[in-house]
């Protein structure tokens, strides 16, 4: 049974957690947006790529609570399976990210020499591109589509994430614990994985909530250019994409998924940056 | 002989692309040896490369040059060190930072013993653990414990318990003590004569505090600035110190007594920058009794009497 | 009477509960004598001084009297104890680097001290600056004057901390551990300038150490604290000939001597501050504790003229 008990480091910085204000907000919105994002097929109120052309931009009434587009379709639905799609693209393409950053800082802070000289070059000539348009050449190559989204999004997130862990495993390498490891006889690859990898990744933690908002952002202004996710599936940024022609006419058909994408975004901030004050040591008094 | 380390060199270089080429000259030949079962207590102030040579010696740093034999066989060239890290240990001075946060106990005392296949299955290697915390004069129960639950006494039990699992005959103990208050002190220094004794092991005990070395050591070095300046049994050491550094520096303990007062004659100045030791004997600008030939010509650790060496043109 | 302590009571909260640093400590000080306190880590030494000189965080609480020349200090407004912080109750910290502002010179730092407390010309500072930099026994204090804190060392930053503390003529100056980041022979040299300068100065100083034998080198009367608690008071010859509380004497048995002996180790470790053991506080690692010991907690009591100890046991 003791061995199943959390450490008490972590203990601590979970009771101080549930105390942040910034994470309770920032944690219930992001619980919120997943949620419905899971249980959109059971949630939304209609099919989302099903409109009734009679029903065509409607306002907000009773049956359809946030209007309906030019296609009749309920927005209040493709609100909800937008969710769905963002999560899907952002928390995947993080993932990834995050996956490979990881290693590949990890590795560069570890071994160093050239391979730490190369790496770093290549990570500064990736992050000197505007973040947006990073994704949004790789999006003209591989051409628009789930799947691409996320290999453009990955991409731009993925020398961060590098840049990142190098730097929080550059710091720990210079522990003493890491000498004496090597003290004791561990291998380079042990070092690595028991002492350098666990030791390394409160910061990670913390920029993948923020990339996530971030991600969830370039996600939709990509599909917002037409580069993104494509019809029918629904997507907050193609939502108000399709929304500029009817910019004054029908505000609802933009405000929607406006308010959604804000409100999301904004969670991921105040979870990301509530993180940050607990798992940030320097920020403690 | 157990250790001998010959003419131990290390030169720390920092800069050259851009900036100007800075040799920092930590340990500047440094020789010394070390019996089965002998503490050898290495005393200096911050600055001098005690710590270095500790490290060197294990090779946890690199050596520019010289040579360490262990057990008759040349180390300093050997590649993969890992086999031979069962033989040889260290204790830091601050047990907390020198053990992983995330680790239990039983693995922080027990990798040792799966990394040199001693044990063969989990339940062995805990039942070792356990013997090894009573050993150091911890509870069984602590197995499961993380570092930061215990006191800085405990830490460092748990830190000999770690450096015992492997049973190597030889533990660099790198001021092992400094950080704990003077009454645990007395428990750990108690431990660490008693383990010597039940098991032969050789200290390197490395410390800034005379009256400790005094307490745990065989025989005692002493460097400045990166070199030996003394080498001689406790008892002449502290009996018959020759160096004029060795004699400011027990001049300047203080001892708790009803008599005790500020030290009346003191050692001039601060241990020099060993970017750019002085000239000639490094200790001659803070040396009372240096002359001419002190500035010029740098003095070799000579044998004045059987086993008593100095570094020093006036003795 | 320059300073009288009465029930002083220290108290913080953190997440493992309230911590009480400093429990009911009372001593008087008198003028031109050096009181020097000594305990191990967690004794509330420290925070003993800082709530002296009003340096304590709002959230931590402190109660009973300070009581120095005719003010009250507990419960006295932040503006006023900021006139008398500097000028007439001066500390000196163990990190001499994070006491400095790195941006700043020593001559701009001490002329700002100079001129915050002071009705008086940039020239007066600097004058007087330079005059106390003498006395401090910096070499070239015009150069010192002109440096940066980086480029000074170790010693030399905590001669101009002393300087500085010493310039304005105050009435107490709280020493915090000056010397225990500096090495030995810089200690001494340190020692000895306190030393030298107490008798040029009318302050009183309080110097709070973990080391006996610094203690005994500068204190006049000697206070022992154990836990939050002061456990023994007594002019130096008293404490050292026959220390009286059993805490005060495994002190000094634990304490390795130059000679040898010593290092007689006291069993168990410092407890929590947040969970005190019942009764005495030392009983649980104390070799004469009885039943009373462990219900009933010894209060202060004046054993012989002058001599202070808190323990059922003794007289």
């Amino acid at each position: 049974m003791l061995r199943l008990e959390l450490d008490p480091a972590t203990r601590r910085t979970l009771r101080r957690a549930t105390k942040n204000r910034n994470i309770r907000v920032g944690g219930a919105i992001v619980a919120i947006f997943v949620l419905m994002g899971l249980l959109a097929p059971f949630i939304s109120p209609y099919d989302p790529t099903q409109g009734n052309l009679r029903d065509s931009l409607l306002p907000p009434c009773r049956k359809y609570p946030f209007g309906t587009d030019f296609a009749g379709r309920d927005i209040l639905s493709r609100v909800i399976w937008g969710a769905r799609t963002s999560l899907i693209v952002s928390t995947v393409s993080v993932f990834i990210a995050v996956i490979a950053g990881v290693i590949v800082g990890g590795l560069s802070a570890y071994v160093g020499g050239w391979l730490d000289e190369v790496v770093t070059r290549i990570m500064d000539i990736m992050l000197s591109f505007p973040d947006i348009l990073l994704a949004l050449f790789v999006a003209a190559i591989v051409g628009p589509g789930l799947e691409n989204v996320i290999v453009a999004v990955a991409l731009y997130n993925f020398p961060q994430f590098v840049r990142i862990m190098r730097g929080s495993a550059l710091q720990v390498k210079e522990m003493e614990y890491v000498e004496a490891a090597k003290a004791i006889g561990e291998s380079n690859a042990s070092i690595f994985v028991r002492y350098l990898l666990p030791n390394s990744l409160a910061p990670i933690v913390v920029h993948a909530t923020l990339r996530t908002a971030a991600s969830i952002l370039t996600a939709a202004g990509l599909s917002f250019l037409g580069l993104g996710v494509q019809p029918p599936i629904p997507e907050w940024g193609q939502m108000m994409s399709d929304a500029r022609t009817y910019l004054v006419t029908a505000p609802h058909v933009w405000v929607f998924p406006g308010i959604a994408l804000f409100v999301t975004v904004l969670g991921f901030n105040l979870l990301g940056d509530g993180l940050n004050d607990v798992l940030n040591p320097r920020t403690e008094v | 002989m157990l250790l001998v380390v010959k003419d131990l060199v290390k030169h720390y270089v920092s800069g050259g692309f851009l900036s100007k080429k800075e040799v920092v000259r930590a340990v500047e030949g440094v020789s010394f040896t070390l019996d089965r079962g002998e503490t050898l207590g290495l005393v200096g102030e911050s600055g001098s490369g005690k710590t270095t040579v500790g490290k060197t010696v294990l090779r946890l740093v690199e050596p520019t040059s010289g040579r360490i034999l262990f057990e008759d066989r040349d180390i300093t060239s050997i590649r993969d060190m890992r086999p031979l890290r069962k033989e040889m240990q260290i204790v830091y001075q601050d047990p907390m930072s020198s053990m992983n946060p995330r680790m239990r106990i039983a693995d922080i005392v027990g990798r040792p013993l799966q990394i040199h296949g001693l044990v063969s299955s989990r339940r062995e290697r805990d039942d070792r653990v356990r013997e090894l915390l009573e050993r150091v004069g911890l509870s069984r129960e602590h197995l499961y414990r993380y570092p930061h639950e215990f006191s800085g006494g405990q830490r460092q039990r748990i830190a000999i318990a770690r450096a015992l699992a492997s049973e190597p005959k030889f533990v660099v103990l790198d001021e092992p003590t400094s950080a704990l208050d003077v009454s645990v002190q007395a428990q750990i220094l108690r431990l660490l004569k008693s383990l010597q004794e039940e098991r032969g092991l050789a200290y390197l005990f490395i410390s800034h505090d005379l009256a400790v070395v005094r307490n745990i050591s065989h025989r005692v070095a002493v460097m400045y600035a990166g070199k030996l300046v003394e080498l001689a049994s406790v008892e002449e050491i502290f009996g018959e110190p020759l160096h004029p550094y060795t004699n400011g520096l027990l001049a300047s303990v203080l001892e708790p007594s009803p008599e005790a007062s500020a030290p009346e004659e003191v050692l001039p100045g601060e241990p020099p920058d060993p970017r750019k030791p002085p000239r000639g004997c490094r200790f001659h600008p803070r040396c009372p009794i240096a002359d001419e030939r002190c500035r010029e010509e740098e003095p070799e650790l000579r044998e004045i009497r059987p086993g008593h060496w100095v570094a020093c043109h006036k003795v | 009477m320059l300073l009288k302590v009465s029930d002083l009571r220290v108290s913080y909260r953190t997440d493992e509960g309230i911590v009480r640093a400093v429990e009911g400590v009372s001593f008087t000080l008198e003028r031109r004598k050096t009181l020097a306190v000594v305990g191990e880590s967690g004794s509330g030494k420290s925070t003993l001084a800082l709530a002296i000189i009003g340096l304590l965080p709002r959230s931590v609480e402190v109660e009973g009297s300070i009581r120095f020349l005719d003010m009250e200090l507990t419960g006295m407004k932040e503006e006023e104890i900021r006139k008398l912080r500097g000028d007439r109750i001066t500390i000196v910290f163990q990190e001499p680097m994070t006491a400095l502002n790195p941006v700043f010179t020593v001559g701009r730092f001490m002329k700002d001290i100079y001129l915050t407390h002071r009705e008086g010309s940039e020239e007066d500072a600097l004058s007087l600056a330079m005059e106390w930099l003498g006395k401090v026994k910096v070499p070239g204090p015009e150069k010192v004057l002109n440096s940066y804190p980086h480029e000074l060392s170790g010693g030399m930053r905590q001669r101009v901390l002393i300087a500085a503390s010493l310039m304005l003529e105050p009435d107490l100056v709280l020493m915090d551990e000056p010397t225990s980041a500096l090495d030995v022979s810089v200690q001494a040299q340190i020692l000895r300038l306190i030393a030298e300068l107490k008798s040029q100065v009318s302050a009183s100083f309080i110097f709070i150490t973990h080391n006996l034998g610094v203690a005994a080198a500068v204190g006049d009367e000697i206070a022992v604290m154990y836990a939050g608690k002061l456990v023994e008071l007594a002019s130096k010859r008293n404490l050292f000939e026959e220390p009286l509380h059993p805490y005060t004497k495994g002190l000094m048995k634990a304490v390795p001597r130059i000679r040898g002996g010593g290092v007689e180790p006291i069993p168990g470790s410092v407890p929590s501050l947040v969970n005190p053991p019942k009764g005495c506080r030392f009983h649980p690692r104390c070799p004469i504790a009885d039943e009373r010991c462990r219900e009933e907690e010894p209060e202060l009591r004046e054993i012989r003229p002058g001599h202070w100890v808190a323990c059922h046991k003794v007289g």
